[in-house]
Protein backbone atom coordinates (compact mmCIF):
# COMPACT_ATOMS: atom_id res chain seq x y z
CA UNK A 1 0.00 0.00 0.00
CA UNK A 2 2.75 2.40 -0.41
CA UNK A 3 5.33 3.82 -3.43
CA UNK A 4 7.01 6.33 -4.83
CA UNK A 5 5.13 8.46 -7.10
CA UNK A 6 6.38 10.79 -9.83
CA UNK A 7 5.91 13.96 -8.10
CA UNK A 8 7.20 16.59 -10.78
CA UNK A 9 8.21 19.20 -8.62
CA UNK A 10 11.17 17.43 -7.26
CA UNK A 11 11.15 13.96 -9.24
CA UNK A 12 10.01 11.59 -6.87
CA UNK A 13 7.49 11.31 -3.54
CA UNK A 14 6.39 8.69 -1.10
CA UNK A 15 2.73 7.93 -1.05
CA UNK A 16 0.08 5.63 1.09
CA UNK A 17 -2.68 4.45 -0.53
CA UNK A 18 -4.25 1.43 -2.90
CA UNK A 19 -4.28 1.18 -6.00
CA UNK A 20 -6.29 -2.01 -7.71
CA UNK A 21 -7.25 -0.58 -11.21
CA UNK A 22 -11.14 0.35 -9.78
CA UNK A 23 -13.38 2.57 -11.04
CA UNK A 24 -13.63 4.73 -7.96
CA UNK A 25 -9.69 6.52 -7.84
CA UNK A 26 -9.74 8.89 -4.83
CA UNK A 27 -7.14 11.89 -4.05
CA UNK A 28 -6.55 12.58 -0.66
CA UNK A 29 -5.60 16.22 0.12
CA UNK A 30 -5.16 16.34 4.12
CA UNK A 31 -4.89 19.14 6.45
CA UNK A 32 -1.67 21.87 6.40
CA UNK A 33 1.04 21.96 8.58
CA UNK A 34 0.94 20.81 12.31
CA UNK A 35 -3.03 19.52 11.28
CA UNK A 36 -1.56 16.53 9.30
CA UNK A 37 -0.15 14.94 11.95
CA UNK A 38 -3.05 14.99 13.99
CA UNK A 39 -5.08 13.69 11.17
CA UNK A 40 -2.89 10.84 9.38
CA UNK A 41 -3.86 7.93 11.81
CA UNK A 42 -7.37 8.56 10.92
CA UNK A 43 -6.61 8.88 6.71
CA UNK A 44 -4.16 5.88 6.73
CA UNK A 45 -6.99 4.12 8.07
CA UNK A 46 -9.68 5.05 6.48
CA UNK A 47 -8.15 4.47 3.07
CA UNK A 48 -7.98 0.71 4.52
CA UNK A 49 -11.20 0.54 4.93
CA UNK A 50 -12.04 2.69 1.37
CA UNK A 51 -10.09 -0.69 -0.24
CA UNK A 52 -12.19 -2.72 1.88
CA UNK A 53 -15.45 -1.11 0.15
CA UNK A 54 -14.33 -1.00 -3.74
CA UNK A 55 -12.69 2.17 -3.66
CA UNK A 56 -8.77 3.08 -4.70
CA UNK A 57 -7.63 6.10 -2.38
CA UNK A 58 -4.34 7.48 -2.65
CA UNK A 59 -2.62 9.56 -0.02
CA UNK A 60 0.75 11.37 -1.54
CA UNK A 61 3.24 13.51 -0.16
CA UNK A 62 3.83 16.83 -1.36
CA UNK A 63 7.27 18.85 -1.68
CA UNK A 64 7.61 19.69 2.02
CA UNK A 65 5.58 17.02 3.65
CA UNK A 66 5.83 13.78 5.30
CA UNK A 67 8.47 11.80 4.29
CA UNK A 68 10.03 14.58 1.57
CA UNK A 69 13.39 15.37 1.30
CA UNK A 70 12.26 18.75 -0.01
CA UNK A 71 12.97 21.91 1.84
CA UNK A 72 9.43 22.93 3.15
CA UNK A 73 10.40 26.55 3.08
CA UNK A 74 11.22 26.48 -0.63
CA UNK A 75 7.43 25.37 -1.23
CA UNK A 76 4.51 27.99 -1.59
CA UNK A 77 0.59 27.08 -2.15
CA UNK A 78 1.37 26.66 -6.45
CA UNK A 79 3.86 24.13 -6.01
CA UNK A 80 1.12 22.03 -4.21
CA UNK A 81 -1.76 22.72 -6.12
CA UNK A 82 0.38 21.92 -9.43
CA UNK A 83 1.42 18.47 -7.31
CA UNK A 84 -2.27 17.66 -6.80
CA UNK A 85 -2.50 18.32 -10.35
CA UNK A 86 0.02 16.19 -11.28
CA UNK A 87 -1.05 13.39 -8.59
CA UNK A 88 -4.57 13.50 -10.71
CA UNK A 89 -3.32 12.98 -13.43
CA UNK A 90 -0.93 10.24 -12.47
CA UNK A 91 -3.39 8.07 -10.86
CA UNK A 92 -6.18 9.05 -13.21
CA UNK A 93 -8.06 10.37 -9.90
CA UNK A 94 -12.05 10.68 -10.36
CA UNK A 95 -12.47 12.69 -6.87
CA UNK A 96 -11.18 14.62 -4.58
CA UNK A 97 -11.23 14.48 -0.25
CA UNK A 98 -9.80 17.77 0.77
CA UNK A 99 -9.64 18.45 4.38
CA UNK A 100 -9.13 21.23 6.06
CA UNK A 101 -6.17 23.41 4.91
CA UNK A 102 -5.86 20.88 1.98
CA UNK A 103 -8.91 21.91 0.34
CA UNK A 104 -6.77 25.37 -1.18
CA UNK A 105 -5.31 22.45 -2.98
CA UNK A 106 -8.14 21.26 -4.62
CA UNK A 107 -7.98 20.29 -8.93
CA UNK A 108 -10.48 22.70 -10.16
CA UNK A 109 -12.26 20.51 -12.45
CA UNK A 110 -12.47 17.48 -10.37
CA UNK A 111 -15.55 16.62 -8.26
CA UNK A 112 -15.35 15.99 -4.57
CA UNK A 113 -15.69 16.44 -1.08
CA UNK A 114 -14.53 18.58 1.53
CA UNK A 115 -14.71 18.58 5.34
CA UNK A 116 -14.33 21.78 7.14
CA UNK A 117 -12.41 23.44 4.52
CA UNK A 118 -10.15 26.37 5.97
CA UNK A 119 -8.76 29.09 3.92
CA UNK A 120 -5.02 29.87 3.69
CA UNK A 121 -5.65 33.00 5.26
CA UNK A 122 -7.18 31.39 8.61
CA UNK A 123 -4.47 28.98 8.99
CA UNK A 124 -1.97 31.69 9.13
CA UNK A 125 -3.56 33.34 11.63
CA UNK A 126 -3.67 30.41 13.51
CA UNK A 127 -0.26 29.83 13.01
CA UNK A 128 0.57 33.25 13.90
CA UNK A 129 -1.33 33.43 16.86
CA UNK A 130 0.38 29.80 18.38
CA UNK A 131 3.76 31.55 17.63
CA UNK A 132 2.79 34.94 19.59
CA UNK A 133 1.67 32.79 22.44
CA UNK A 134 4.90 31.03 22.32
CA UNK A 135 7.23 33.98 22.00
CA UNK A 136 5.22 35.55 25.09
CA UNK A 137 6.21 32.45 26.91
CA UNK A 138 9.51 32.80 26.36
CA UNK A 139 9.38 36.81 27.33
CA UNK A 140 9.19 38.23 23.92
CA UNK A 141 6.30 40.21 23.23
CA UNK A 142 5.96 40.03 19.21
CA UNK A 143 2.61 40.86 17.91
CA UNK A 144 0.86 38.95 14.96
CA UNK A 145 1.39 41.83 12.27
CA UNK A 146 5.32 42.09 13.56
CA UNK A 147 5.83 38.44 13.10
CA UNK A 148 4.06 38.55 9.70
CA UNK A 149 6.16 41.48 8.57
CA UNK A 150 9.19 39.82 9.74
CA UNK A 151 7.86 36.57 7.69
CA UNK A 152 7.25 37.92 4.72
CA UNK A 153 10.95 39.19 4.49
CA UNK A 154 13.05 36.22 5.82
CA UNK A 155 10.39 33.45 6.38
CA UNK A 156 8.95 32.29 9.32
CA UNK A 157 9.12 29.36 11.77
CA UNK A 158 5.54 28.43 12.88
CA UNK A 159 4.89 25.88 15.38
CA UNK A 160 8.26 24.01 13.38
CA UNK A 161 7.62 24.77 10.11
CA UNK A 162 9.32 26.87 7.85
CA UNK A 163 7.56 28.85 6.12
CA UNK A 164 8.92 30.90 3.18
CA UNK A 165 8.16 34.31 2.25
CA UNK A 166 6.24 33.02 -1.02
CA UNK A 167 3.95 30.39 1.17
CA UNK A 168 2.89 33.08 3.74
CA UNK A 169 1.92 35.64 0.86
CA UNK A 170 0.20 32.41 -1.32
CA UNK A 171 -1.14 31.55 2.34
CA UNK A 172 -2.91 35.66 3.16
CA UNK A 173 -4.09 35.58 -0.22
CA UNK A 174 -5.62 31.88 -0.13
CA UNK A 175 -9.67 32.70 1.00
CA UNK A 176 -10.85 30.46 -1.73
CA UNK A 177 -11.01 27.36 0.80
CA UNK A 178 -14.83 26.55 -0.92
CA UNK A 179 -14.87 24.80 -4.11
CA UNK A 180 -17.66 25.63 -6.30
CA UNK A 181 -18.26 21.61 -7.03
CA UNK A 182 -16.92 20.12 -4.19
CA UNK A 183 -19.30 18.58 -1.61
CA UNK A 184 -18.87 19.87 1.76
CA UNK A 185 -19.28 16.95 4.13
CA UNK A 186 -19.66 18.03 8.02
CA UNK A 187 -18.59 16.47 10.55
CA UNK A 188 -21.80 16.23 12.22
CA UNK A 189 -22.92 14.52 9.17
CA UNK A 190 -19.50 12.09 9.61
CA UNK A 191 -20.20 11.82 13.39
CA UNK A 192 -16.32 13.14 13.55
CA UNK A 193 -14.58 14.44 16.61
CA UNK A 194 -12.53 16.91 14.27
CA UNK A 195 -9.29 15.33 14.97
CA UNK A 196 -7.55 18.51 13.49
CA UNK A 197 -7.97 20.05 16.57
CA UNK A 198 -6.97 17.44 18.62
CA UNK A 199 -3.73 18.81 20.94
CA UNK A 200 -2.41 14.76 20.57
CA UNK A 201 -2.68 12.82 17.75
CA UNK A 202 -5.58 10.14 18.09
CA UNK A 203 -5.96 6.99 16.95
CA UNK A 204 -10.28 5.70 16.62
CA UNK A 205 -10.92 3.18 14.18
CA UNK A 206 -14.69 3.73 14.65
CA UNK A 207 -14.49 7.45 12.79
CA UNK A 208 -12.42 6.02 9.96
CA UNK A 209 -14.87 3.27 9.64
CA UNK A 210 -18.00 6.23 9.26
CA UNK A 211 -15.80 8.21 6.97
CA UNK A 212 -15.04 5.55 5.11
CA UNK A 213 -19.01 4.64 5.18
CA UNK A 214 -19.86 8.32 4.15
CA UNK A 215 -17.58 8.02 1.57
CA UNK A 216 -18.54 4.52 -0.21
CA UNK A 217 -22.29 5.45 0.11
CA UNK A 218 -22.11 9.53 -2.22
CA UNK A 219 -19.03 7.68 -4.47
CA UNK A 220 -21.53 5.08 -4.88
CA UNK A 221 -24.47 7.25 -5.68
CA UNK A 222 -22.35 9.36 -8.24
CA UNK A 223 -20.31 6.40 -10.41
CA UNK A 224 -24.12 4.92 -10.83
CA UNK A 225 -25.66 8.49 -11.87
CA UNK A 226 -22.65 9.28 -14.26
CA UNK A 227 -23.12 5.68 -15.70
CA UNK A 228 -26.77 6.27 -16.29
CA UNK A 229 -26.01 9.96 -17.76
CA UNK A 230 -23.22 8.36 -20.44
CA UNK B 1 -28.11 42.58 25.94
CA UNK B 2 -27.46 38.79 26.15
CA UNK B 3 -30.46 36.83 26.75
CA UNK B 4 -30.74 33.39 28.98
CA UNK B 5 -31.07 31.33 26.06
CA UNK B 6 -28.06 32.93 24.07
CA UNK B 7 -25.87 32.53 27.42
CA UNK B 8 -27.18 28.77 27.37
CA UNK B 9 -26.17 28.62 23.75
CA UNK B 10 -22.98 30.16 23.77
CA UNK B 11 -22.04 27.50 27.39
CA UNK B 12 -23.12 24.50 25.17
CA UNK B 13 -21.09 25.66 21.99
CA UNK B 14 -18.08 26.54 24.13
CA UNK B 15 -18.17 23.28 26.14
CA UNK B 16 -18.07 21.42 22.94
CA UNK B 17 -15.22 23.30 21.77
CA UNK B 18 -12.97 22.39 24.44
CA UNK B 19 -14.08 18.76 24.47
CA UNK B 20 -13.28 18.75 20.57
CA UNK B 21 -9.71 20.19 21.14
CA UNK B 22 -8.66 18.39 24.63
CA UNK B 23 -10.17 15.18 23.39
CA UNK B 24 -12.15 15.36 26.78
CA UNK B 25 -14.63 12.97 27.29
CA UNK B 26 -18.31 14.73 28.08
CA UNK B 27 -19.01 13.79 31.27
CA UNK B 28 -15.83 15.64 32.36
CA UNK B 29 -16.58 19.05 30.29
CA UNK B 30 -20.22 18.65 31.66
CA UNK B 31 -18.72 18.85 34.89
CA UNK B 32 -17.33 22.08 34.69
CA UNK B 33 -18.21 25.16 36.61
CA UNK B 34 -17.10 29.28 36.48
CA UNK B 35 -14.61 28.26 38.80
CA UNK B 36 -13.21 25.24 36.85
CA UNK B 37 -9.57 26.38 36.34
CA UNK B 38 -8.18 26.03 32.59
CA UNK B 39 -4.87 27.55 31.36
CA UNK B 40 -2.26 26.30 33.81
CA UNK B 41 -4.76 23.59 35.61
CA UNK B 42 -5.40 21.69 32.16
CA UNK B 43 -2.12 19.62 31.02
CA UNK B 44 -4.14 18.85 27.85
CA UNK B 45 -4.55 22.67 27.24
CA UNK B 46 -1.13 23.98 26.24
CA UNK B 47 0.48 27.29 24.30
CA UNK B 48 -0.63 25.17 20.73
CA UNK B 49 -3.98 24.26 22.04
CA UNK B 50 -4.79 27.49 23.21
CA UNK B 51 -4.04 29.13 19.43
CA UNK B 52 -6.72 26.62 18.60
CA UNK B 53 -8.98 27.12 20.75
CA UNK B 54 -8.65 30.89 19.85
CA UNK B 55 -9.54 30.32 16.24
CA UNK B 56 -12.49 27.92 16.86
CA UNK B 57 -14.08 30.50 18.79
CA UNK B 58 -14.02 32.90 16.40
CA UNK B 59 -14.91 30.58 13.76
CA UNK B 60 -17.68 29.44 15.74
CA UNK B 61 -19.53 32.10 17.32
CA UNK B 62 -18.04 34.65 14.09
CA UNK B 63 -15.93 37.14 16.30
CA UNK B 64 -12.29 38.53 15.98
CA UNK B 65 -9.67 38.01 19.40
CA UNK B 66 -7.14 40.23 19.36
CA UNK B 67 -3.96 39.65 20.63
CA UNK B 68 -4.38 42.04 23.14
CA UNK B 69 -7.09 40.69 24.33
CA UNK B 70 -5.31 37.54 24.81
CA UNK B 71 -4.20 37.21 28.55
CA UNK B 72 -4.15 35.00 31.85
CA UNK B 73 -7.24 35.88 33.06
CA UNK B 74 -9.64 35.33 30.02
CA UNK B 75 -8.28 31.71 30.63
CA UNK B 76 -7.87 31.25 33.91
CA UNK B 77 -11.39 29.57 34.39
CA UNK B 78 -14.21 28.06 32.61
CA UNK B 79 -16.35 30.93 33.65
CA UNK B 80 -13.65 33.78 32.37
CA UNK B 81 -13.69 32.66 29.20
CA UNK B 82 -17.49 32.04 28.81
CA UNK B 83 -18.04 35.68 30.15
CA UNK B 84 -15.80 36.56 27.57
CA UNK B 85 -17.56 35.21 25.12
CA UNK B 86 -20.34 36.71 25.51
CA UNK B 87 -19.34 40.13 26.11
CA UNK B 88 -18.09 39.86 22.77
CA UNK B 89 -20.59 38.27 20.71
CA UNK B 90 -23.26 41.01 22.98
CA UNK B 91 -20.72 43.74 21.54
CA UNK B 92 -20.59 42.36 17.83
Amino acid sequence: MTGIWPCPLDGHEYWFGSDRGRMARLLILPPLFAEANRCRSLLTAMIRQLDDCGIDAFLPDFPGWNESLAPLQKQDLQNWRDAAQAATDHWQITHFLALRGGAELCPPALPGFTVSPLSGKKQLRSMIRAQTILEREAGRHRRSEELLQMGLQDGLTLAGFQIGPAMLRDLLEADAAAHSSAEELTIDALQLSPPWLRAEPGHDPAQAEEMARAICARLGRKLIFNTIEV
Amino acid sequence: MATRATCAKSDTILRQILRDILALDEDRVAAFTSDTGLFGHLPELDSMAVASLLTEIEDRFDIMIEDDEVDGDMLETYGALLAFVEARRTAS
